[in-house]
């Protein structure tokens, strides 16, 4: 294998970085798709020493370049030429360890035996890994993508008005991405995967408010910086607007939810008091039930089928029955499903309560 | 050039065909798929220069690889080997492979083994339309000395 001298680059870049999904897998992944905060970014498998050496390719991608790449009008290559930085990360086994980790995600989990390098690269130094002319989007290499689903953000107004303080704002881009991802993530989307990381966060100890958080923050890193909320333009008046680029029909079930919580708001006052009263009086809240079924909870069946009513009664009156079943579908049970719709409804009763007070319109 | 090796004798008739990791299949939802078939059949597969290297599953030979995010310990396709219908499919699959990543056959193996599987040898999914397929082996099944020809790819 070719070898890069120093300096190398803080690998805390690669570690601020989630896996999203393979955009080539041929016998394992070949390409995949990363974001951090706020950018998409490219991973090209590139070179083996076939002992305990791999090396990949990385860089980031605008979302323009990775859209015209998924519709097939750039190539890989394009976007590798078109990058604005290229790095070549080196995973390497640690000696002794035979279980060598030639995975970009696994090697971005943490806590494995390997150690990785990172050099900032001209593309002329990497010539001999670059992608063909012919290396475009195919759909048949991407099991984990579906273009028949919405894939193009579009631009769409959130309506403000009245007295704005910084700490609105804070709570209210807070709040509206928690929720765009718990959209997102509970629907079938361009990226097949999505369910299976749901499930994982689901899994995990739901014990007091540690998993709540966690599965939120867990939702937005689910989301490709494709469709991740991108602000366009804010215009600050009476009426003023946030313009937002991100999948609308996502923002549309954002909105949604909010009417129809403040049409049936005592409805949900009531509701989520019972199944708190519920989970309190049963010492349900700080157990760790993630690897319990519903026949193993230490709770009767009048008062399972009482859990299971009121939460079909929240995902009625919000007009979410299918977001509520798909994360019913990938709880481990009742109880930590409607842990996690109370967290939900936490979340949209504090934007419910920006909308009353005449801040938001959506 | 190809090297044809001699098909050892197939296990007897009426032997169960109990399949190679079944221990570690059976921890996998729905594995092998229920539309996984025993047939007579040839079949392809990448191979590496050294054959005693190229039939072993990559959840062993590469535990800590992902598919779709999940450890492929975790995955069905772990223990299965992936072979082709035809030579044609395997140097086309190759070749969309080099295309994104020009030493792409350093990572899989740069030949081919060319293989008869029988219906004792153990079960293998349909193929999809790129005539790829999936097979659990049984656990009698030895690769190397099921191999009918062993050559590079593309000489």
């Amino acid at each position: 294998m070719k070898s890069f001298g120093r300096p190398f680059e803080p690998i805390r870049l690669v570690d601020t970085q989630n896996y999203i999904c393979d955009l080539v897998n041929i016998e394992g992944p070949l390409v995949c798709l990363f974001r951090d905060a706020k950018r998409n970014w490219i991973y090209i498998w590139c070179d083996t020493d076939g002992v305990k050496r791999e090396r990949w390719m990385i860089f980031p991608v605008s979302r323009p370049f990775l859209i015209a790449y998924l519709k097939r009008s750039s190539s890989l290559l394009d976007l590798v030429a078109g990058a604005e930085s290229t790095y070549v990360l080196d995973i390497k086994s640690v000696p002794g360890d035979r279980s060598f980790d030639n995975s970009p995600s696994a090697a971005n989990d943490g806590g494995l035996s390997t150690s990785r390098r990172l050099k900032k690269v001209a593309l002329s130094e990497i010539e001999e890994y670059l992608p063909s002319y012919d290396s475009l989007f195919e759909e048949e290499f991407a099991p984990d993508i579906s273009l028949a689903r919405e894939l193009i953000p579009v631009s769409f107004d959130i309506p403000i008005d009245g007295h704005w303080f910084f700490a609105d704002l804070n709570k209210f881009s807070k709040i509206y991405s928690q929720l765009y991802a718990f959209f997102y993530c509970t629907k079938p989307r361009f990226v097949k995967n999505i369910g299976e990381r749901v499930r994982s966060n689901l899994s995990a100890p739901w014990m007091g408010g540690y998993s709540r958080v966690n599965l939120f923050e867990a939702l937005k890193k689910s989301v490709p910086s494709l469709h991740d909320l991108e602000i366009k333009s804010i215009q600050y008046a009476s009426p003023g607007q946030i313009k937002i680029e991100a999948l609308k029909s996502v923002g549309e079930s954002v909105a949604g939810v909010i009417k129809n919580y403040l049409e049936n708001r005592q409805v949900m006052v009531d509701a989520e008091k019972s199944i708190n009263t519920l989970l309190s009086s049963n010492h349900l809240r700080r157990l760790d039930l993630s690897a319990k079924l519903d026949d193993q909870l230490f709770l009767s069946s009048e008062n399972l089928n009482f859990l299971i009513e009121k939460r079909n009664l929240i995902a009625s009156k919000l007009g979410c029955i299918e977001e509520f079943n798909k994360l019913a579908e990938y709880s481990p049970n009742s109880v930590v499903s409607a842990k996690a719709q109370l967290a939900l409804l936490v979340r949209v009763k504090r934007l419910a309560e920006l909308q009353a007070s005449g801040l938001t319109d959506l | 050039m190809n090297a044809e090796v001699s098909a050892s004798a197939a296990p007897g008739a009426g032997e169960q065909a109990k399949l190679k990791y079944a221990h570690e299949i059976k921890q996998v939802c729905d594995c092998p798929p229920a539309s996984s078939q025993s047939v007579d059949c040839y079949a392809y597969r990448f191979a590496f220069d050294k054959l005693d290297k190229s039939f072993t599953p990559v959840a062993l030979f590469n535990p800590q690889m992902t598919v779709s995010g999940r450890p492929v310990a975790h995955c069905c396709e772990g223990y299965s080997l992936s072979m082709f219908d035809t030579l044609e499919q395997l140097r086309k699959r190759a070749r969309a492979g080099l295309d994104r990543a020009p030493n792409f056959l350093k990572r899989i193996g740069d030949h081919f083994v060319r293989i008869k599987l029988t219906a004792l040898d153990g079960i293998r999914t349909p193929s999809s339309s790129n005539g790829h397929f999936e097979f659990f082996e049984a656990a009698t099944f030895d690769g190397p000395s099921r191999s009918l020809a062993h050559a590079r790819l593309f000489p």
